[in-house]
């Protein structure tokens, strides 16, 4: 995403609930947003919007974007150096994935396990995640994030 | 209770059974079809009923034998009028039943040897019947086409027409050919007359068209073995043509021809036609056009069919849409519509291309529409004339044994000019006046007195000649028949001069048939239980002659009788020809009966959504009386106007009538306060619900004034249905147009819209309400409370009051909606599948639309971008089948963004890159240029 993008998209996404019947719920936007800020890595949006996902998921009962809401947590967690939160929250958001058959979803939330284990230098698990996450992706014919993987592969 | 009993006669405890002896559990046959665990414990304990779809997979995954499908799945769908226990009473057992009767009827023995209708004779015109070879020919080979015949009158379009049919249907065995007339005092205003003809001819209603000769005994043993078919393809693909098109009773007679021992049969096809009208209320034209299309194209995947259009200047303009409509989409199927027409009669009525203060004959831009599509698809008999007209003249000579001299030939030549009407009434009128006599050996020789001066120069005088020829009692009885219309019908004449019914037959037939040549015998209709011949003028310019020839008072009597014989004789089937009936009394000065005819007749064209006839017969009621005298009955024709204006899509036209109406009830004394409360309420609906928000912006003032006006009158009121309406509608007009929703005004309305529809315990009105509620409730983001309503309003859908497919179809759709905004994918996808095949059936393609729109939504968020993509490719084969697709289902961009995003997920760059760029186009269309996007001023 070109830079400035993320802000000029969070406005707009901001401004939806106010568009028109097409209904967005305000969950839509923010696990969106969240969703956004873990791709582009953006530490301070996820503090932002984590929490707020994660609520508004949870009023709704929205298992996806609840999965999305503790992936993001997850991500976070890593980012703090906790890496025994991140993967509980990893493992949650996983077993929300699998159990809905999201399996691009399923291929990320490996490849967060797999950056997890490998800044914990545990290289064997972090190679097993890897594989388990090129087979999602490959289910899911995520032909971009499959090419990642084999680029991540040859450089681990 | 007894409960075994129930649970015998219950569908979830069939299923229920079933699934034990495969020993499968809940959510073992849950993921065999695709569905949750939830869904399969509902539909045991009889709580949900699947969908088609799903309980065709439960039929599949449950491994019920292939004899019980239908009842399996009868019952499934608790087809109650479908008795399960017999077989022979379901749909397709009932046409293998009446396919299997091949036995051809008495009738067909009995005009076996008949032969078509005598035309005049036939000559020359080789290279035209080699062009419409061609043409049949690359139909045939799946390449369909239309085109048309242009020619003045007498010009031998007809005969053409006629000769070229006679022709095809020898040649091909396969092919079946089909008629449909347009006349000059029926036609227009009729709508659809010429392809109502062609429907019920197809439909097997054809013993009354052999014994006139109109269709050739080959042809009609082929329509005969055809008709099951058609019969078939018409319930599956036509139910709004049901009774509007074509009428339950000629069906039930055409059935009932095949089975004639077999009551209990008919029964159950009575059963079967009432199924299918359940689908037939609220559709748009288009729909109809569309399923008249898909009709004849599904006979045609069977047989090759010929369609001839006569006079196509007297078309209503319904048919001419039809034509449109149909005429483009023939391009991959055996058919071949031939039409012919007269160039002069569009251009004197509505004015040529080349004349721009006139509109433009619709027939005119329908050709050059089709001429782009198919190349030169017009054949001009004019032209050919100039051509070929020597040799025309010689060949129709040589018709009969003849010794006349070159000479003869060059004169008469230069006489006609080839014109073949002028050529073969100078040779009649020669023949009459003993200028051409019949030698020893029987052949045709100029006679001693043959004097070329005394002569007629023009086809019109030769026409004087030959009427001029008749005694005073045969010419008044031919006046007489001209002011019915170009078919008459004998009993009329007969009530009006006097004269005993048989004796008038006599007359026409032997007389004025037979030795003028004048008219023909046309057809026989049944009237009453009555059966009745008809006539037709030979050519239409005998009739238009005699016609012009009448004095306007003789004219206005005239005009008189026949129309008080024709409605005693209709009697009360008398709206079947309101139509006629309005223009006989509008001559007659009869304004009073000539207004309330015309009302019958737009009321007849609504019903068949022939919405541009009603609007012109509305026309017509309006200009004969004065609305300021009699405010109530235009009211009426106002209000009328509107709705049909409004179906036609000109909601700002349509606003205008409203006005109009609202104006003459404000200046009624007394005035039914129900009424006024309903116009202004159809007025703030019609804005409301307007596709483009700008255009809802700009009647924004107008519909708020009303609304409040209908707010005022509903003051003190007891509840009333049309109050829940007005409610109903203040609520989408509180969030619907306005940038800034008020959401708390749009919610009371709602609430107070639902208490008076359940007080009033109106099942219809309050799920419509519950609907706008359930739209209130999505925009303030309380899904869980929209998701309780719209399950509330799939409850209510189940009651037999809602007979409406396409209602039941939003209903699912909007449950599929509102389980998405929960989350609830896999839950929502059963409703938006069911969704979307009732639409489907209903030919409603904005409800399929937004049905498959959604799906793709769900597969989105499942991560499915493969079938993301299947649907899209569904959604461009919706928009090649109907021209003004993106009009009635709106902007399409939401979908083909996800559909670029899918095929970006899938590593399709380019067409990824393409398809957004088809995304962001249609949003600038729709909402300006992006920086102005989120801005409050942007409309």
């Amino acid at each position: 995403m070109a830079a400035g993008e993320f802000a000029q998209i969070t406005k707009l996404l901001e401004a939806a609930p106010n568009q028109g019947a097409e209904w967005v719920g305000i969950h839509d936007l923010y696990a969106v947003l969240v969703d956004t800020a873990v791709r582009e890595r953006n530490e301070a949006q996820i503090r932002r919007y984590a929490p707020l996902a994660e609520e508004t998921a949870t009023h709704y009962g929205h298992r996806l974007y609840q999965a999305i809401a503790s992936r993001a947590r997850g991500v976070l967690h890593l980012m703090d150096q906790e890496p025994k939160l991140a993967q509980a929250r990893l493992e949650q958001a996983l077993n929300i994935f699998t159990e809905l058959e999201t399996h691009w979803q399923i291929g990320r939330t490996y490849f967060e396990l797999f950056n997890l284990a490998k800044s914990s230098g545990e290289k064997e698990k972090a190679q097993s995640y890897l594989s388990l996450s090129q087979g999602a992706f490959e289910k899911a014919g995520a032909v971009f994030e499959i090419k990642l993987i084999k680029e991540t592969q040859k450089t681990f | 209770m007894n409960t075994h009993k129930n649970e015998a006669a219950s569908f979830g405890y069939w299923v229920k059974r079933r699934r034990k002896s495969l020993d499968l559990t809940q959510q073992g046959l849950a993921n065999l079809v695709g569905c949750s665990p939830v869904t399969i414990k509902k539909i045991e304990s009889d709580e949900r009923q699947p969908s088609l779809q799903l309980a065709r997979l439960l039929a599949e995954h449950l491994q019920i034998p292939p004899e019980q499908h239908n009842q399996f799945i009868s019952s499934a769908r608790r087809e109650k009028n479908i008795d399960r226990t017999s077989l022979a009473q379901t749909p397709e057992a009932f046409f293998t039943r009446i396919q299997a009767s091949e036995k051809l009827p008495a009738f067909l023995k009995k005009y076996g040897a008949a032969r078509l209708q005598k035309q005049i004779p036939f000559v020359g015109r080789e290279r035209e019947i080699e062009f419409l070879h061609r043409q049949l020919s690359e139909a045939i080979n799946g390449a369909g086409k239309v085109v048309f015949l242009s020619g003045e009158a007498g010009s031998g379009k007809t005969t053409l027409l006629t000769e070229f049919g006679r022709r095809a249907q020898e040649e091909q065995a396969e092919l079946v050919v089909l008629r449909g007339n347009c006349t000059a005092y029926s036609g227009i205003g009729d709508p659809y007359l010429p392809f109502r003809d062609v429907l019920a001819t197809l439909t097997g209603d054809i013993e009354a068209r052999l014994a006139s000769g109109m269709i050739s005994p080959e042809n009609a043993r082929r329509l005969w073995h055809l008709a099951p078919t058609v019969i078939k393809v018409f319930l599956s693909e036509g139910p709004n043509l049901l009774d509007s098109f074509l009428p339950t009773s000629s069906l039930i007679r055409n059935v009932a021809a095949r089975i004639p021992d077999s009551s209990e049969l008919i029964e159950s096809f009575d059963q079967i036609l009432q199924q299918s009208k359940k689908l037939s209320s609220n559709v748009e034209q288009i729909q109809v056009l569309e399923q008249y299309t898909q009709i004849i194209q599904n006979v045609a995947a069977d047989k090759p069919l010929l369609i001839l259009l006569d006079d196509l200047q007297w078309a209503d303009r319904a048919s001419i849409s039809l034509l449109f409509h149909l005429g483009r989409r023939l391009a991959s199927n055996k058919i071949l519509i031939l039409g012919a027409f007269r160039p002069s009669d569009i251009a004197v009525e509505f004015g040529s291309l080349s004349d721009n203060n006139l509109p433009q004959h619709p027939l005119e831009g329908v050709i050059n529409e089709l001429k782009v599509q198919y190349g030169e698809i017009l054949l001009d008999l004019g032209i050919s004339n100039e051509e070929n007209g020597q040799n025309f003249v010689d060949a129709l000579l040589d018709t009969e044994p003849n010794d006349l001299s070159s000479g003869f030939r060059t004169m008469l030549f230069q006489r006609t000019e080839g014109h073949p009407l002028f050529t073969i009434e100078l040779l009649r009128v020669l023949q009459e006046r003993g200028d051409l006599i019949l030698d020893a050996q029987g052949q045709w020789i100029e006679g001693k007195a043959l004097n070329w001066d005394t002569l007629p120069v023009r086809v019109e005088a030769v026409l004087e000649q030959r009427l001029g020829r008749l005694d005073e009692t045969l010419k008044g009885i031919l006046a007489v028949a001209s002011v019915e219309g170009e078919t008459f019908t004998p009993y009329v004449l007969a009530q009006i001069q006097n004269i005993d019914e048989r004796a008038m037959l006599q007359l026409l037939s032997l007389s004025i048939e037979k030795r003028h040549r004048l008219i023909r015998e046309y057809d026989e209709i049944m009237i009453n239980q009555r059966r009745l011949s008809r006539f037709q003028f030979s050519h239409a310019l005998f009739q238009q002659y005699l016609y012009a020839h009448l004095s306007q008072g003789e004219r206005r009597l005239l005009h008189a009788q026949i129309g008080k014989v024709l409605e005693e004789l209709y009697g009360e089937y008398r709206d079947e020809i309101a139509v006629q009936l309005a223009r006989h009394f509008q001559e007659a000065g009869e304004q009073s009966k000539a207004f309330d005819y015309a009302i019958r007749a737009a009321e007849r064209a609504e019903n068949i959504f022939a919405f541009e006839e009603a609007i012109q017969h509305l026309e017509l009621a309006l200009s004969i009386i004065k609305p300021t005298a009699e405010p109530s009955k235009a009211l009426f024709v106002f209000e009328h106007l509107a709705d049909d204006i409004a179906s036609l899509g000109d909601r700002a036209k349509a606003i205008e009538y409203l006005q109009n109406a609202i104006k003459l009830w404000n200046s009624t004394q007394n005035p039914h306060k129900m009424i006024g409360l309903r116009l202004h309420r159809k007025l703030g609906e019609m804005v409301v619900h307007m596709t483009w928000f700008s255009d809802r912006k700009k009647f924004e003032v107008l519909s708020k004034s009303s609304l409040e006006a209908g707010l005022q009158l509903a003051n003190d009121e007891p509840p009333h249905r049309e109050i829940v309406k007005l409610l109903t509608t203040l609520s989408y007009d509180a969030w619907l147009p306005r940038i800034t929703p008020d959401w708390k005004r749009a919610e009371e309305y709602a609430q107070q819209a639902v208490a008076m529809a359940e007080f009033l315990d109106s099942p219809l009105a309050l799920s419509a309400a519950l609907d706008a509620l359930g739209n209130v409730y999505g925009g303030l983001g309380r899904f869980e409370d929209r998701l309780k309503v719209a399950l509330q309003r799939l409850n209510l859908s189940q009651l037999p009051a809602f007979t409406d497919t396409r209602q039941k179809a939003n209903v699912l759709q909007q449950v599929g909606q509102a389980h998405i905004h929960v989350g609830q994918y896999h839950n929502a996808l059963p409703y938006l599948f069911e969704a979307e095949a009732l639409s489907q059936q209903a030919q409603a393609v904005d409800q399929q639309y937004r049905a498959l729109r959604y799906q793709a939504t769900c597969w989105y968020f499942l991560d499915r971008w493969d079938k993301v993509v299947e649907i899209d490719e569904k959604v461009q084969k919706l928009e090649s089948r109907f021209p003004n697709f993106s009009e009635r289902v709106g902007p399409i961009c939401f979908q083909k963004g996800i559909t670029a995003s899918a095929l970006a997920f899938l590593g399709q760059t380019s067409e990824a890159e393409k398809v957004r760029g088809e995304s962001h186009a249609i949003m600038i269309a729709n909402d300006g240029p992006r920086e102005g996007w989120g801005r409050d001023n942007l409309f």
